[in-house]
This record gives C-alpha cells, structure tokens and sequence, in this order.
C-alpha cells in the first residue's frame, strides 16, 4: 500500500490573512471580552439570588378524621395547593394539585377514585400516577409522617 | 465585506439611511472648542447612566412604606453588585448635577444664550430643574432619616411659597405629613413623570442646537 501523499504547502499566490484583517479580528475579540465584563456583573446583578431552600414541617390534620378512598383533606404547603388521601388500605398520601401539563389544579374524585384536572382532562391515580389525558409526569408526592394520630407533610418524596 | 458592511447594505438599500446618517455624523464644529464645551454632553452621559441603573435598581425596589427600606437594605447586602449599583445611582445623581451647573456657568460667561438661542437656553434651565426635582424626589425613596427630613424640609420651603404654597405641599406629600402616600407620588415622579419629561426637553434642547449649531465667540 502506497503511502498517503503528504500535505502540499499552499501555493504561495493564496489569499491570506492579512495583517490588517487579523488586527481587525484581535480588536473585535478584545472588544467583546470588554462587553462580555460590563455585562457580567449586570446579569449577576439581575439574576435573582438563591434562598436557601428549607422544607418545613407542617401539620395537616387527623388521621382518624378522614376515611380509606374517602374525601380528600385539601391544604397548602408552600404556598401551592395540595391534598391529603387514605388509600383503601389506609396508607395516607399527599400530593401538590398542581397537573404536571400546565399546571392547572386538580381535584380528588372520590367516586372515580381519580385526581382529575378540568384543564385538558388530565387523570391521574390515587398514587398519584399518570391514567389518562396529557400529563406527561406523575403529581408530586408530599412526603407524609404520623405523629399518633396527627399527620404532617416535610418535603417532597 | 465583512458582517457589519453587508447588514448595513441590506438596510441601507431599504431606508436610504447613508445619507442622513452622514449628515448627522459629518459636522463641522467651529475651531476654537476646548473641553470646557464637553460639560453640557457629560451631564447627557450621567443622564444615560442614571436610566440604566435606575432601572436595576427598580427590579429590587420596593415602593411602599413597610417595604421601601428593607428593599433597599436588600440591594446593599444581598443583591451581586447591588451596592456598587446604587452607589453608581447616587453618586451620578451628584455628578449630573455638578456637570449641569458647570455646563450653564460656560454657557452663561460666554453669553451663549443670546439670539437666535434663547430657547436653548430656556429648555436648559428647565432641564436643570428637572434634574433638581429628579434628585429632590430620589432622596426620598430609601425611606431613612435622612429621606424623611430632606423631604419635610423641601416640602415646608414649597409650602412656605405665597397663596399657592400649601397647596402645592399638599399635592407633593399627598396628605398633610409624610406617608406612603407621599411616596408613591415620589416614585411615580422619579421613575415616570420626570423621564418623560426629561427625555422630551433633551430631544428638543439637542435638535435646536443641532440645527443652530454651536454658538460663535462674540
């Protein structure tokens, strides 16, 4: 097998960069760097700043004064709207309302079994899943602990 | 051709901008300017200045009486930046006001006001009572003890004024003493009112000088 043919050097008539165009090119980097600082701390200063996030504990109600698939217990956490359920075997789950398609809020049908959003008809399942409609993710879940009888909410799961 | 000439070319054979372009660009200046004639174009850089970071500061501002401070305690201790931003705010505020004055004593000692520019000179001092109110209306908003009494001082000299006084004190604090009535009124001047204002008198100060050009020794 025959080697491969070195480059050939560019015939010496080739346009190149010119001294004038390149320092053009150097002055614009430059330029743009400069524009790039001024910039920078506008943007920092515009971007909001990050409270550090802290989950509080909160209590939501009685454990006993709800029934397995029955009425849900509606609250919020956050400042966001979100539900308290018993599933049948008494497990209690808690859920943002907010329908993860565009937001709109949800409400529990105790009948369907269902958290159903008028929106766009999106279904999602006691646990939260996703049965019908267009939501393209589960609702969120609230984390939920029992103190006895007394339920709280801490986070999301 | 590079990027910007082709853009320009593609414009310009819409709009015909080349040649007015080249009449507002190409002006002869008379011979004998020094940088004593620059006064009146930095007062216009501190103007600038003032818009832009007036405008990140009413990102963070808060207008109202329970909020007004802590908003500004918020920008000098929390926000990036945030104190060398409203210290820009503040200390051009002072400049702009130190540069009208520099700009109107040449004008003045050069009797630059005489025909046919009277009305330059006209709008210049309203454009320095403007810049005045701008400031006499931003002391206020940070809502400390200084903002307080600068105002109640100022508004009792506007109250003090012959027959009219204390109705024009009146309309300032927007009831009789200071409250968060007085500053809303403050802010909406500072940020609404006045830049209208003054971007109106500018357009009309630049556009006679422009056409008048610059005045000749006498």
């Amino acid at each position: 097998m025959p080697e491969p043919a070195l480059p050939t050097a560019p015939p010496p008539d080739e346009p190149r960069l010119s001294r004038r165009a390149f320092l053009t090119y150097l002055l614009g980097v430059a330029g743009a760097l400069g524009l790039a600082g001024l910039l920078a701390p506008i943007v920092r200063y515009a971007y909001p700043v990050a409270k550090a996030q802290v989950s509080p504990k909160q209590k939501v109600g009685e454990k006993s004064s709800l029934t397995p698939a029955g009425d849900a217990l509606y609250f919020d956490y956050e400042e966001a709207p979100a539900a308290l359920i018993l599933l049948a075997d008494g497990t209690p789950k808690a859920f943002y309302l907010a329908c993860t398609h565009f937001g709109c809020i949800t409400k529990w049908q105790v009948k369907e079994q269902i958290f159903f959003c008028p929106c766009h008809s999106g279904v999602f399942g006691p646990r939260g899943e996703v049965k019908a409609g267009p939501p393209p993710k589960p609702l969120v879940e609230l984390k939920v602990q029992a103190e006895g009888d007394t339920l709280f909410v801490e986070g999301t799961v | 051709m590079g990027l910007a000439t082709r853009l320009f070319a593609y414009f310009d054979r819409r709009y015909r901008l080349r040649e007015p372009l080249e009449y507002q660009l190409n002006k002869r200046i008379p011979a004998h300017l020094n940088w004593t004639n620059c006064f009146g174009g930095v007062t216009f850089v501190c103007f600038f200045v003032q818009a832009f970071t007036g405008i990140l500061l009413a990102f963070y501002y808060k207008p109202s009486l329970p909020e007004a401070y802590t908003s500004v305690l918020n920008i000098m201790e929390e926000v990036p930046f945030g104190t060398f931003v409203r210290g820009l705010h503040a200390w051009t505020a002072n400049a702009m006001i130190l540069m009208a004055t520099l700009h109107m004593l040449k004008v003045f000692f050069i009797s630059a006001y005489r025909p046919p520019r009277e009305f330059t000179w006209v709008s210049g001092v309203t454009l320095f009572f403007v810049t005045v109110f701008f400031g006499f209306s931003g002391y206020l908003l940070p809502m400390n003890q200084l903002s307080y009494w600068a105002t109640t001082v100022g508004t009792e000299i506007a109250g003090a004024f012959p027959v009219v006084g204390r109705y024009v004190q009146l309309f300032l604090l927007g009831g009789g003493k200071i409250s968060g009535e007085t500053l809303t009124r403050f802010y909406a001047l500072h940020v609404l009112v006045l830049p209208a204002t003054i971007i109106i008198l500018l357009a009309a100060h630049f556009s006679m000088i422009r056409r008048q050009g610059i005045s000749e020794p006498l």
